[in-house]
């Protein structure tokens, strides 16, 4: 056995030879890969239904095109048309309107919400009563609001009384857009409501006690303790307002379609009525409206996206 | 501050039922002005209810509470002049440490100047001064936990801070820590003082009065001292110290003299009582290892010996009865038989549970 000992470590007996489990490629990037195969659906819907619309229309805002004939390639005038448009002014002007008071569905939900925060009997009922203008149709919202504006309706013989025989807020193109904000305030408001009163759910007590402990009292609890608390809630509740005041879109179809002389029209509704109703059927045209609208709500979302990333940084 | 008196206070929360459980049972109690206090039971013993009856979060369903000579029985929470600090910190996310500790003065409509003056004071107490521009939230646990007791701190009128378990969030070394710091701050100002735990380590260490409650009734107020040697009841002897107090049933057979099934026990208490229901208690701190046997003494088979570094736990068997010792740890403990005395003045006699 003199050859064995002079080469000791070289000779390792087959029984013994480290073999290494042959892993399958699935196996070493399963974990990497699950998450991908479980969002795949999802992804391919929003490729399909989200991103390729929103591509195709800023090509189709290029062309001139009725829908039928062959598509005409027009490069930008279809834009530059749109800087001498009277009603595209309107239109965006009225949108800014709407931002601005479609606001105030946030702190009047809030109102409510507190309001509707206590323990009676039947709370329960009142307050689905209350949500109920956002759980029907923004249809029979219009339509009901309609109603109320018609002189011989609702509000008319108040108005009457008031020495405004016979107004009709609808009929008067300084006042119709605001008529049809109040109108599509009106679920907004129960909607924001909704997101509150959870909220006040989940306060904690702990801090109120400590807070009524710290002698505040009233406003001041609200202020420090409570309203603190509902920042997440708050921060919801602006962003479906405003993502919903910039394409009010249902209102304005149901109870003015854009009249008089277009003075409601919002850029949701003044796009619709040039590519797709009986006023234009031009495509091009109506994409890009649809590509500024697209621009100042996408300016919107990436600030709140950043918001929420930087408040997530920092640990809340 | 104030002296505060709990008058014949009992409390339940289910008010219109016909026999109601009362989650504090009838009892009166006063904590002294200055006091530091330790509440201590099991969960569920009525602690927090206490408490919440003094800072007047709830109301009693019976009897009343008077703060020095004032009825406040009926006064809200917001003009009762209390602070409480709660298991999890209590900070205003939204505001500045210096913020945080300035609302309760704010709130009262103090001058700015001696806000100032009062909020720098009380964080370098609680070495919170580096911090005192800082936002609240992203403090650690600790520093939170700190400012939660530095808004009692800032009120010099405040009658008591009462505090829930402030500890339980906290790390065990800084636990120690945050314990010596609110004993300073007892020395310093006199603030009265009110711990709920249920950790008996951290009442001892604390208090210097501890009250033990069990199922709603205290059943024992005194010093740390009072609490180890002569427990008012079984619970206590049980629930207080490490490991329990050693309890077994006896019998009486003359005034001084009890027995243990044959064997019997010199004790100093005079038994005046025919009942049948009697305990001998006996702390394991107490029994000793001996080599000849003496009066009280037994020879018991050892079960197990635990060495925890500092001392040495005994178990032993004695006629089907287990014995805990607790011994210094240099000793050596034979393997098989110990003779262990039980020393007359350290042994308790329970009559239906309770001291005689």
């Amino acid at each position: 056995m003199g050859w064995f000992s002079t080469t000791p470590f070289l000779n390792v007996p087959n029984s013994t030879q480290i073999t290494y489990r042959k892993s399958s490629w699935w196996k070493l990037n399963q974990q990497r890969l699950t998450p991908w195969i479980f969002l795949f659906p999802g992804l391919l819907l929003f490729l399909v239904y989200v991103i390729w619309p929103i591509f195709n229309s800023l090509y189709i805002s290029l062309l001139q095109w009725d829908g039928l004939s062959p598509a005409i390639y027009v490069g930008l005038s279809n834009y530059i048309e749109l800087l001498d448009d009277e009603y595209f002014y309107i239109s965006l002007m009225n949108n800014l309107k709407w931002l601005i008071l479609f606001m105030l569905a946030v702190p009047i939900g809030l109102g409510l919400a507190i309001f509707l925060n206590q323990t009676i009997f039947g709370i329960r009922l009142i307050k689905s009563l209350f949500f109920f203008p956002f759980v029907i149709s923004q249809v029979v919202i219009g339509i009901i609001f309609s109603w109320f504006y018609n002189p011989r309706g609702v509000i008319g013989p108040f108005l009457d009384k008031l020495g405004l025989s016979n107004y009709a807020i609808l009929a008067d193109e300084n006042f119709a857009t605001y008529g049809i904000i109040f109108a599509g305030i009106y679920p907004q408001i129960a909607y924001c409501m909704i997101l509150y009163l959870t909220g006040l759910n989940n306060l904690n007590t702990d801090q109120i006690e400590a807070g009524r402990m710290d002698g505040a009292k009233g406003f001041s609890l609200f202020k420090n303790i409570i309203l603190p608390q509902l920042k997440p809630a708050t921060f919801l509740a602006i962003v479906v307002t405003v993502i919903g005041s910039l394409r009010s879109f249902d209102m304005v179809a149901i109870m003015t379609q854009g009249g008089p002389y277009g003075s409601t029209n919002v850029l949701a509704y003044y796009m619709f009525e040039t590519a797709l109703s009986e006023y234009g059927y031009r495509m091009g045209y109506g994409s890009a409206i649809a590509a500024v609208l697209f621009t100042i709500m996408m300016f919107y979302i990436l600030f709140f996206i950043y918001r929420m990333y930087q408040s997530e940084k920092k640990g809340l | 501050m104030a002296k505060i008196i709990l008058d014949n206070i009992a409390h339940t929360y289910e008010p219109n039922v016909n026999n109601p459980i009362f989650a504090l049972k009838e009892m009166s109690l006063s904590w002294a002005d200055g006091g530091r206090y330790a509440l201590l039971g099991p969960s569920g013993c009525g602690k927090t209810t206490m408490l919440n009856i003094m800072s007047g979060l709830v109301r009693p369903s019976h009897g009343k509470v008077f703060f020095d000579e004032r009825e406040v029985t009926s006064m809200i929470t917001e003009d009762r002049n209390i602070a409480q600090v709660f298991q999890f910190p209590v900070i205003y996310g939204t505001m500045t440490v210096y913020e945080n500790l300035a609302f309760p003065l704010k709130c009262r409509q103090f001058p700015e100047n001696q806000i100032e003056r009062k909020v720098r004071e009380v964080a370098e107490i609680l070495n919170l001064q580096d911090y005192l521009s800082n936002r609240a939230k992203g403090l650690t646990a600790d520093q939170k936990q700190l400012i939660s007791l530095g808004r009692g701190l800032v009120r010099e009128d405040v009658a008591a801070i009462l505090m829930d378990e402030p500890l339980t969030v906290i790390d065990p070394d800084l636990k120690f820590r945050l314990r010596r710091k609110l004993k300073e701050i007892n020395d310093k100002y006199k603030t009265t003082l009110i711990y709920v735990t249920h950790d008996q380590n951290e009442a001892m260490t604390f208090a210097d009065n501890i009250i033990v409650m069990d199922q709603g009734e205290v059943v024992q107020a005194g010093s740390p001292k009072d609490l180890f040697e002569r427990p008012q009841t079984t619970f206590v002897g049980y629930f207080i110290g490490s490991p329990a107090m050693n309890l077994y049933k006896c019998s009486v057979s003359s005034q001084n003299e009890i027995s243990i099934g044959a064997k019997a026990f010199k004790v100093q208490t005079n038994i005046n009582s025919g009942s049948d229901n009697l305990k001998l208690g006996i702390r394991s701190e107490y029994i000793t290892v001996e080599s000849e046997h003496s009066d009280n003494s037994l020879e018991a088979d050892v079960i197990e010996v635990e060495d925890f570094g500092n001392y040495k736990l005994i178990t032993a068997s004695f006629d089907s009865l287990k014995i805990k010792a607790k011994v210094k740890r240099e000793l050596d403990i034979p393997s098989e038989k110990v003779i262990l005395k039980l020393p007359a003045e350290h042994c308790c006699i329970y009559e239906n549970n309770k001291l005689i």
